[in-house]
């Protein structure tokens, strides 16, 4: 055995792990070596140096633990910020539902009645952001200004009628909003979109969906609650969040999802500011919660840039000869108007995401 | 035991006030690899943040049978080998190479060179000063090894899973490591002017 053997077997054995026969075999070497000898105590030495600087101490830094923590939960946010787009869309699709159901009320009136002629003045609404009274008083100014491509008066009350013919069955629930519109009469016509932010919610499918809206200047607010509960049985917890729901008075959507190899089910519940703690207590009560994150979003500056492009559209639609392009004119206003309905009907309202997870 | 298990199986459920707690609860363990491995304080915070934040990422990988405090460990020397990788610019590879071709010769007479020892002249504290500063100068890759298995006292079988590499390697390369390290730490002895050299110096 040479000294450069030596060198990996004194290493060995500082660590325990020489075999008998070669531990035998070192200490013979050892024995005829001193430079090896040497090599081992020094080894020895640097070791147990090398331990006494694990006995230092090894506090963390008390900022350690907050920096980790907020970084992580910026990253969460920021991976929040796709939830409310989600339900958006997910509204969206129930809100096609209910207009399916409801024998199309919604969308398709609003845009007759903006093709008709009655928004079409808003080529560019600007700073329309005040009450009732002085937004009325600039809708008129530019529907008169820039109104040429309306037509005379008489056929933009036609038309309003006619869109009010289209709306009349779907209109049940909002009847006082809707219904009294002297068609072409800009006074009227900014209230509903005014007196939309704090509808009853009786009004939700229905409310915004049929009148000019003016912009908003008060603050519009979502609030919205993300609750995880584990649960022994999906399907009875999944029952029983419906039933709370609609003991509550809750609007509900369901929509089970796959997570990897683990169930999941997602419901939406939207249910007013006031009744929300209690509600959000019972929902609670159905398993074990492991999460709760509450967010308030302001939306007022989505619901007027989404109104604005929204008028923008209506714009476009009336003054495009093309039929084609009209068509797809027509779906984009009716998704932004979707959005907007959503927004509304969001507003003021408790939203609640209750994610139920199979233990 | 059991309690982090329960806290681990939270934060694999997204429930990061379960993983703050984990976080106060290996902190300091975490914080004590990083500073050995860093050197010092601003990196070793630096490096200890990533770690965790790294571990949050891959809590979906962490299984029960392991030790989550061992995990967490191989999460910071990785963390921390891919950062040097990263500055360097390249692999730190053949580090377990260089002396092979150098023959057996050099380290013969590199021992024997141990004649009028250096070190033995020097106090304990002085030692382990040094020790720490040779630390540092070692390669990544030696100086992981020397830490997870002389300070932190992790077995041959739990380094090579740390280090994703065999137990031959952990092997030779702890003994080229403590080689490296008895080196420099000789070298600087002697820079330090505690010994005059009397034989033919090897670096």
């Amino acid at each position: 055995m040479d000294c450069r053997e030596t060198q990996l077997l004194i290493s060995l054995h500082l660590d325990g792990e020489l075999s008998k026969d070669e531990e035998a075999a070192l200490a013979g070497h050892l024995a005829a070596c001193e430079a090896c000898c040497r090599e081992l105590a020094l080894q020895e030495r640097l070791a147990s140096a090398l331990r006494e600087l694990s006995r230092e101490e090894a506090q963390a830094p008390p900022e350690l633990c907050g920096l980790v923590m907020s970084r992580l939960r910026a990253e969460r946010k920021a991976a929040l910020a796709w939830l409310p787009a989600a339900w958006r869309k997910a509204v969206a699709s129930a809100a096609a539902v209910l207009i399916i159901a409801g024998g199309a009320a919604g969308v398709t009136a609003g845009l007759k009645m903006a093709g008709g002629g009655k928004m079409i003045g808003f080529e560019t609404p600007v700073k329309m952001d005040a009450d009732a009274g002085g937004s009325t008083a600039q809708v008129n100014e530019a529907a008169s200004g820039a109104g040429n491509p309306v037509g005379p008066p008489g056929e933009a009350g036609a038309s309003g009628n006619n869109g009010q013919g289209v709306l009349a069955p779907g209109n049940n629930k909002g009847n006082d909003i809707s219904s009294p519109v002297p068609a072409g009469n800009g006074a009227d016509t900014a209230k509903p979109g005014n007196t939309g932010g704090n509808t009853s919610p009786s009004g939700q499918a229905s409310i915004p969906t049929d009148e000019p809206r003016a912009l908003l200047s008060s603050n519009m607010k979502i609030t919205s609650t993300v609750l995880k509960v584990a649960v022994g049985d999906l399907a009875e917890a999944r029952a029983k969040a419906v039933a709370l729901a609609a003991g509550a008075g809750a609007a509900t959507q369901v929509f089970p999802e796959q997570n990897g190899d683990k169930k999941i089910v997602i419901i939406r519940l939207t249910i007013p500011s006031d009744r929300a703690p209690n509600f959000i207590a019972d929902l609670a009560g159905i398993g074990t919660l492991y999460d709760r994150m509450d967010e308030s979003r302001d939306i007022t500056f989505q619901y007027n840039e989404t109104l604005v492009q929204y008028y923008d559209l209506q714009s476009r639609i009336s003054s495009s000869h093309n039929a084609e392009e009209q068509r797809q004119l027509e779906n984009l206003a009716s998704s932004y108007k979707q959005q907007l309905d959503t927004l509304m009907a969001t507003a003021g309202k408790r939203v609640i995401m209750l994610w139920l997870e199979g233990r | 035991m059991d309690n982090v298990n329960l806290l681990v199986k939270k934060a694999q459920n997204n429930d990061l006030s379960a993983f703050e707690e984990l976080v106060r609860l290996y902190q300091n363990k975490v914080y004590a690899l990083c500073n050995h491995l860093a050197g010092n304080r601003d990196d070793a915070l630096d490096l200890a943040q990533e770690a965790f934040i790294r571990a949050y990422r891959g809590l979906g990988s962490f299984r029960n049978e392991a030790d989550f405090g061992t995990w967490l460990h191989r999460i910071t020397v990785n963390v921390w080998l891919n950062s040097k990788r990263k500055k360097n610019g390249q692999a730190l590879v053949s580090l377990d190479e260089p002396y092979r071709g150098d023959g057996g010769g050099e380290i013969q007479r590199d021992v024997a060179a141990g004649d009028g020892d250096p070190l033995r002249a020097l106090e304990e504290k002085e030692f382990r000063g040094l020790v720490r500063t040779a630390l540092d100068s070692l390669s990544e890759e030696h100086r992981a090894v020397l830490v997870l298995r002389e300070i932190e006292g992790y077995s041959y079988e739990e380094v090579s899973r740390m280090l994703g590499c065999s137990l031959g390697t952990v092997k030779s390369r702890l003994s080229r490591a403590r080689e490296a390290m008895k080196r420099k730490i000789t070298e600087l002895a002697r820079e330090n002017g505690e010994y005059l050299p009397a034989g033919k110096e090897r670096r």
